[in-house]
């Protein structure tokens, strides 16, 4: 569906550098973590954001 | 995943262990099992679930009734019967072999009791052909085909219209496993974590604390105009004591051209001169006392330990223990060799040797003497130093004390050189001097006023130095205040990103499953009808000849052929799905095998061939148990060419009288239904040749 794939790039377009930068990294992280339940992802997540926005 | 084969042991109405029952694929991809109700179709369909997920269909009878009846009637009283499943399977290039093994205790009563798994083994090998166990497999499974989903890949046919027709809970179970094989479920993960992530980093923000920056920069600005309005009153004091200096001297030049008062103004000038010069000399007189202390003061403080050390040389000395006189090296070798230095022999504990031997205590106090003697000399010059120190403070001090009397007297002499100007005769002079005394009032006001605000000046720079300090410091903390700010911003900005990310894909998902199962309805059936996927996952017919699309009550049949579209309809997005460049990570779905019991049941004959047809085109696999009735006609003709492998369950039944039934298949008869050689029930499957 063109529409939606639009509305993809929309997003990514009006979305900061940073704030790609941390979902790339994240989305990398859960597909890691994905069949876990560990609390510390959570803690890898805040880590990600410091190290993206230092 | 891509099936590869399965066999049994005393599972269920299969007695002993089946032939290894293996799966088609490819072309020709549907492996079909015939046999009459109570063969062990559904039994078949459970050892798939059971060995996955430990999981039993809605229809599957009791558990405890697990292993075969012919092989618990074998086994003696309190003994027990083991139950296996071998599954072995392919997914992303690895080959895997599932085993699971129970085994059912067999009571004092001769009845089953519960199983009690006793081995679960998740073996596989990897690309280097080694063989390998998955630790946890229930995970490895989960991340083959997610447990929640199995139910619309292993699924019992006579009951599939439920899943066209969900309770709210198995809504909840469909949304959730559709989220699952969309990978939409790692967006809401990562939506979940950034959201607690955010309120970890809103929580470091209020640690940063908030800053003082603006308040002290306020307080900076302040101090800076004090300051400002400070150095303007300085040099306007210094303005008006440089013009009234200029005043004085123009006075004083004139009091110098009046006949009767310039002697005692050439007088007053001298003085004043001398008392300048006078003033100079005090100074240097300072700082000449200033530096004496400095370089020796310190002696004064070690006359009291040289006098300590000097008393007890005395104390020494008069105890006679100093000098000590005599080396004790001296004294050993006379009493070594026996005779003293005066000849007279020394025999031990005789008078001469006691008194020789006496002076070996003295002889020990030469190292005090020596280092005595070299004190001595030391605390000589400390002393000495101390005496010149305070010789000179001495001198310095005189000095001082008759430069302030010169100056006292001096101060004393223009007081009464000042009255007798002022009572000169003529008016000339007089005037002059109180006009002079005005100026100097004037001065003396001035320079007051410029110390004071030397003063002034001097606290705002230092409070103005302090203010700079803090400021640095907040400045630092402004910068980590800004970064804790810019992290909580952009943790809130991810998430909401993903939170529209999800909702896109969550729409298109609908939208393409909602347009695949109305293209497969439209196949598949000639209702006016159009099948439909409402937010909360509820699927639905809605009537297209009105404008209004009414959902429309379904029939047993239209809903089962619904649930058979929505499945296909799943299996080939996902499939398409995950070839796509912008797929989220999550299971490799990129082969979905699908095992049904009676999937045909309540279907007529044409809708039957419909699904027959357009499931093996969907599907990367069909594993299908029929009955005789379900296959024949529609079915068969449906599938010709695509089936790959088929099996005939033989039924051992221990009814006498039972008529024996058989199917003939590719020119071959097999048995469905046997009498037993015993009075129990069990099944035998055997492969179909050339299916």
């Amino acid at each position: 569906m063109p529409g939606e794939e639009r509305e993809l790039e929309v997003l990514h377009a009006n979305a900061s550098d940073e704030a790609k930068d941390v979902l790339k990294r994240v989305m990398e992280l859960e597909n890691r973590h994905l069949y876990e339940n560990q609390p510390r992802v959570v803690r890898d997540v805040v880590n990600i954001i410091k190290e993206v926005v230092k | 995943m891509k099936l590869i084969s399965l066999q049994l042991h005393n599972f269920r109405q299969f007695y002993g262990t089946t032939p290894k029952l293996s799966f088609a694929s490819g072309d020709r991809n549907v492996t079909v099992f015939h046999g009459v109700n109570g063969a062990g179709k559904t039994a078949l369909l459970n050892a798939f679930t059971w060995a996955l997920y430990g999981d039993f269909t809605r229809g599957f009878k009791l558990e405890e009734q697990l292993a075969n009846r012919r092989a618990l009637r074998e086994a003696s009283d309190g003994s027990y019967v083991e139950v296996w499943v071998e599954l072995q399977f392919k997914h992303s290039q690895k080959n895997y072999l599932l085993r699971k093994k129970a085994r059912v205790h067999k009571g004092a009563d001769g009845s089953p009791e519960q199983p009690v798994v006793e081995e679960i083994e998740l073996q596989f090998r990897d690309e280097s052909g080694e063989l390998k166990t998955e630790e946890n497999y229930a995970e490895a499974i989960g991340r083959i085909l997610p447990e929640d989903l199995h139910t619309y890949f292993f699924f019992d046919g006579e009951r599939i219209e439920r899943l066209a027709q969900p309770s709210s809970e198995e809504q909840a179970d469909l949304s959730r496993a559709a989220k699952k094989l969309m990978r939409i479920e790692i967006l809401e993960r990562a939506e979940r974590d950034l959201e607690k992530a955010r309120a970890e980093l809103q929580g470091e923000l209020r640690g940063v604390g908030t800053s003082q920056t603006d308040e002290l920069l306020r307080l900076r600005a302040s101090d800076d105009s004090e300051l400002k309005k400070l150095n303007f009153r300085r040099d306007e004091a210094m303005r008006n004591i440089d013009e009234l200096k200029v005043q004085k001297h123009a006075v004083e030049e004139r009091l110098r051209d009046v006949e009767q008062v310039r002697e005692l103004q050439e007088e007053r000038e001298q003085l004043v001169q001398r008392d300048l010069r006078l003033n100079t000399e005090q100074s240097s007189n300072r700082a000449e006392l200033i530096t004496e202390v400095g370089k020796d003061g310190y002696f004064v403080f070690l006359q009291q330990p040289v006098n300590q050390f000097r008393a007890l040389l005395d104390q020494l000395r008069s105890r006679g223990e100093l000098p000590a006189g005599i080396k004790r090296q001296f004294v050993d070798d006379l009493l070594d060799r026996s005779t003293c230095v005066c000849g007279r022999p020394l025999e031990p504990n005789s008078e001469p040797w006691k008194c020789v031997h006496s002076f070996r205590e003295r002889a020990g106090l030469a190292d005090v003497e020596e280092a005595a003697i070299r004190l001595s000399g030391q605390t000589d010059e400390v002393a000495e130093r101390a005496t010149a120190f305070w010789e000179r403070v001495s001198r310095i001090r005189e000095k001082s004390r008759q430069i302030r009397e010169e100056r006292a007297h001096i101060e004393n002499k223009l007081d009464q050189i000042g009255e007798q100007i002022l009572h000169a005769p003529g008016e000339q002079g007089p005037a002059l001097e109180r006009r002079l005394n005005e100026i100097v009032e004037g001065l003396r006001g001035q320079e007051h006023e410029l110390y004071s605000i030397g003063k002034d000046i001097r606290r705002k720079e230092e409070e103005i130095g302090e203010i700079d300090s803090r400021l640095e410091k907040e400045e630092t903390r402004d910068a980590r205040h800004r970064i804790a700010k810019r992290r909580v911003s952009i943790a809130r900005e991810t998430k909401t990103l993903v939170e529209n990310m999800r909702a896109v894909f969550e729409r298109k998902f609908r939208h393409d499953i909602t347009e695949k199962m109305k293209r497969l309805f439209r196949d598949v059936t000639v209702v006016p009808y159009t099948p439909y996927i409402s937010e909360d996952y509820k699927i639905q017919l809605l009537d297209d000849t009105t404008d209004s699309l009414l959902p429309v009550a379904t029939s047993q049949g239209e809903s089962q052929i619904l649930a058979l579209c929505f499945i296909a309809s799943v299996i080939e997005e996902t499939k398409e799905y995950n070839k796509r460049r912008d797929a989220l990570p999550g299971p490799d779905s990129s082969a979905l095998p699908v095992v049904m019991d009676s999937p045909f049941g309540s279907l007529d004959p044409a809708h039957r061939r419909q699904v027959a047809s357009f499931l093996p085109k969907v599907a990367s696999q069909v594993v299908t148990m029929v009955t005789e009735t379900q296959y024949r006609g529609e079915v068969a003709d449906a599938l010709q060419g695509r089936i790959g492998r088929a099996y005939v369950m033989t039924y051992n039944t221990p009814r006498d009288g039972v008529k024996e039934v058989s199917t003939s298949i590719e020119g071959h008869s097999y048995p469905l239904v046997k009498k037993s050689s015993g009075d129990y029930e069990f099944t035998e499957i055997q492969e179909v040749r050339n299916a």
